[in-house]
């Protein structure tokens, strides 16, 4: 708990320094505001203005969980073709790649169309940016079960359904939950290039409307706004890890034989 | 405590076992023509040289491997065949997200036997083989000996006749190795299972076993025999079991010469 | 991404670097004809014409001076001086508006009117959502009798595909585009229906560097008079100069839209028209796209008018 308690504060030090280096940069080196603002302006700007973004911070993350739920429902299935497949497996695993690709403004208008301009492009575009990541990261876990385990199932005759519960699913956990923190911090992303194809609210459309408006510390506003809301999902994600997988954190030492009788 | 051999009825028999595995660019023979006999209840232990198919044998046994010619026969007493048997690979094997209970009732659950009364039975082979109160603890926080038991405990748990043990000791030092020893014969002479137990360490053979085969190299197939009639307790250092011992490494040794 | 350099603020070098208000279109062809003709040069100065990655870079950079001139529409530029950056108009290339509402034959729009109940998509708010109320106010339609929609960038296929009836649009561009596109475009000038008459492109300086160099600004305005001169009395020759300077540029869209453009280049490349933009901007702040009016001397300089 102790060590717990000096990791935060060292970190909010690191973090006092950085901002100080950057308030201090931008008055010595007479950079200005509609560039790079101050933190001292950005933070005004960020507490005058909570209203704001909040209620476009809360269209934002709903467009993220909607794609992230998404994102790794189709990723861990996609997943599961693979692993069972390999057929299917060399059939797609090149078309998964490509996908990557592809820069969104090239597809956004066929989003556009296809899902309007609501909630649901933006929440496509956080998928097809989340899948990769649960896909490969899924794909790997599956992969790692330990052979030997499989045969002892085996000889138990349990069926393959058995093994997926008993053992592959949860030898996966550690690598989906590896592939879930990578895609909660891209959905950030996804959402929010999402709404540049174009939106009626959320943090991105802001950051947009800001900009061509000349109000960078509003832009960078909605920036400190969108990490916040990055930090908050990885820190949800990283509790339930810590939950589910109690067990990759020993709590003593192994012990000596209990003795025989 | 003398042991008294119920019977001589074998219950898993395999004849001429033959095998081999197609790697890129060649086939290896692994086993060619193997029998061994186990007789009920007893302590039948293999062995042989790294790398010689004792491994694969035991799959073979096991269901998990299909031999390219031979028979495996067993004396199932009205049950299903495979329900005979039970493996325990080389390593435990313990799935590191379930406690040592958990661990213990995977065989019972796949089984389709119900938690609860998987648990409860578990619970009582844990105070019998020395486990009490470590049952909620994760395999990451057991000992290698402690290991060793709770996969022993697993692999009891399945109701099984023939227990097939693949080098269950080889991961520990010699000291929690001897201790083993002596625990799984106490064991073994409790539960009244067959055994079939796989090892390079001849001591632990000689200690162990009613029967004994030698495997050569690969292609494996049986050297020699060797009936065991001591009673057990054993004394390691006896001198009828020094000379078996002498007998088998000279065996040994003059393979690795000619070979 | 030019952003990124403020350590450059204050730099200056040889060469006058103008940058365009956003990707080169015919708007641009007398500036082109300028440099490539030697205008400039006769005035003795370089330039260097550059485009920005996305269209609130000039204003920035301008401001920045990492530009010595920017292009930027009227409006934007008032947009700027409120958010406080420290700019100046110079000179006005083209001295319309060119801005509207477009919507399609086929959509049965004939008049203004007929957009009510129906869907106007806009890329940027505030700004366009004022001047389309006022557009649709002057014919009777109050907003809450159409929907207004954010399409993003992509104006012209929402328009397409129906997603919205009505875009904002220029006239030498989307018109073009639609109508070779094969739909009979009907077009809404935005001065015809209750906005203030605007400069579509002026061009805009850091005030500082007037106090530096003004001679370079003068030579700059002189050589640009130059080449909107030459484009009006050799329009094919000054389009063809364009093309050659933008090689991709040389299609049906472009040179139709060079037909449309020619009599919008300014007649006057200084800058002086107090009233229009008095008025200009006191609509912007009646519409809350401002929050507050600069004095005029703070607005534009009419110290480089060619023709006084």
């Amino acid at each position: 708990m102790a060590r717990l308690i000096k990791s935060y504060i060292a970190t909010a030090l690191f973090l006092l320094l950085l901002l100080s280096l950057w308030e201090v940069g931008v008055h010595l080196f007479h950079v200005p505001f509609y560039i790079l603002p101050a933190p001292s302006r950005i933070l005004l700007v960020f507490f005058t203005s909570l209203p704001l973004l909040f209620s476009h911070g809360a269209v934002t993350l709903l467009e993220i969980g909607l794609g992230m739920f998404l994102g790794v429902t189709g990723g861990i299935t996609l997943a599961l073709i693979i692993f069972y497949s390999p057929f299917l497996e060399s059939a797609l695993y090149p078309l998964i790649i490509t996908s990557q690709m592809i820069p969104v403004f090239a597809i956004a208008p066929l989003l556009v169309i296809w899902f309007g301009y609501g909630l649901w492009s933006k929440a496509t575009v956080a998928a097809l940016i989340v899948f990769f990541p649960i896909v490969v990261n899924t794909v790997d876990g599956l992969r790692s079960v330990n052979s030997e385990t499989i045969d002892l199932l085996h000889s138990l005759e349990a069926n393959e359904r058995q093994i997926f519960w008993y053992v592959r699913l949860p030898a996966s956990l550690p690598s989906i939950f590896s592939g879930l923190k990578l895609g909660v911090t891209l959905s950030v992303v996804g959402a929010t290039i999402g709404e540049w194809i174009g939106a009626r609210k959320g943090l991105g459309f802001l950051m947009i409307q800001s900009n061509a408006m000349l109000r960078i510390d509003l832009v960078f506003a909605s920036i400190l706004t969108l990490s916040l809301v990055g930090l908050l999902l990885f820190a949800t994600v990283r509790i339930i890890e810590l939950r589910l997988l109690q067990w990759r954190r020993p709590r003593r030492k192994p012990k000596t034989s209990g003795g025989t009788h | 405590m003398n042991n008294e051999r119920t019977s001589s009825v074998t219950v898993l028999a395999a004849t001429g076992i033959t095998k081999s595995f197609a790697s890129p660019d060649k086939t290896i023979p692994v086993l060619s023509q193997v029998s061994i006999n186990i007789p009920r209840g007893d302590w039948v232990t293999i062995i042989g040289p790294s790398g010689g198919g004792k491994t694969t044998l035991v799959k073979i046994l096991a269901g998990i491997l299909i031999p390219d010619s031979g028979k495996i026969i067993i004396e199932a007493k009205g049950e299903e065949p495979r329900r005979v048997i039970a493996y325990m690979p080389q390593n435990d094997s313990l799935l590191p997200w379930r406690t040592s209970l958990g661990n213990a009732i995977l065989t019972s659950q796949i089984e389709g036997r119900s938690r609860k009364e998987a648990q409860s039975e578990a619970r009582e082979l844990f105070g019998r083989f020395g486990l009490a109160g470590f049952e909620n603890l994760y395999p990451s926080e057991l000992s290698g000996g402690m290991r060793q038991r709770l996969a022993l405990i697993r692999t009891f748990l399945s109701h099984r006749e023939v227990l097939l043990l693949d080098e269950p000791l080889g991961s520990l030092d010699p000291l929690t190795r001897t201790t083993m020893q002596e625990w799984l014969l106490l064991v073994w002479q409790e539960l009244g299972k067959s055994i079939l137990l796989v090892t390079h360490d001849v001591d632990e053979a000689i200690f162990l076993s009613d029967l004994i085969y030698l495997f050569s190299r690969r292609p494996a197939h049986v050297r020699r025999h060797f009936n065991i009639e001591l009673p057990r307790p054993r004394a390691r250092t006896a001198q009828s079991l020094m000379e078996l011992k002498t007998k088998i490494l000279d065996l040994i040794h003059t393979e690795t010469l000619n070979g | 991404m030019l952003i990124l350099t403020p350590f450059l603020v204050g730099n200056s070098s040889p060469a006058l670097r103008v940058m365009l208000d956003f990707f080169a279109t015919p708007n641009h062809v007398p500036l082109f004809v300028a440099a490539e003709q030697g205008f400039f040069m006769d005035e003795g100065i370089e330039t260097d014409i550059l485009i920005p990655a996305n269209p609130s870079d000039p204003l920035k950079l301008a401001a920045a001076r990492t530009v010595e001139v920017a292009l930027t529409p009227q409006i934007n530029f008032i947009i700027a001086r409120s958010a406080g950056l420290p700019l100046i108009s110079i000179g006005t290339l083209i001295q319309t508006p060119l801005g509207g509402l477009l919507s399609l034959k086929e959509y049965g729009v004939e008049k203004l009117a007929d957009l009510r109940e129906l869907r106007i998509g806009y890329s940027l708010a505030p700004l366009e959502p004022v001047l389309w109320q006022t557009m649709l106010a002057s014919v009777g339609v109050t907003s809450d009798d159409f929907q207004l929609v954010n399409v993003g960038f992509n104006t012209v296929l929402s328009l397409l595909s129906h997603s919205v009836d009505a875009i904002g649009a220029f006239r030498n561009f989307e018109v073009v585009q639609v109508a070779l596109l094969g739909h009979e475009p009907v077009f809404f000038p935005q001065e015809d229906y209750g906005v203030p008459d605007t400069c579509e492109i002026i061009l805009v300086t850091n005030p500082q560097l007037i106090k530096e160099r003004p001679e370079t600004l003068r030579a700059f305005i002189a050589g640009l008079a130059r080449g909107i001169a030459f484009t009006k009395q050799h329009p094919h020759d000054a389009l063809e100069i364009f093309l050659h300077a933008n090689p991709g540029l040389d299609d049906a869209l472009n040179r139709q839209a060079y037909e449309i453009t020619l009599p919008f280049y300014a007649d006057e490349a200084g800058n002086d028209r107090a009233e229009q933009w008095e008025k200009l901007q006191a609509y912007l702040f009646k519409n809350g796209v401002i929050k507050d009016v600069c004095p005029l001397d703070q607005l534009y300089t009419d110290q480089f008018l060619t023709d006084p």
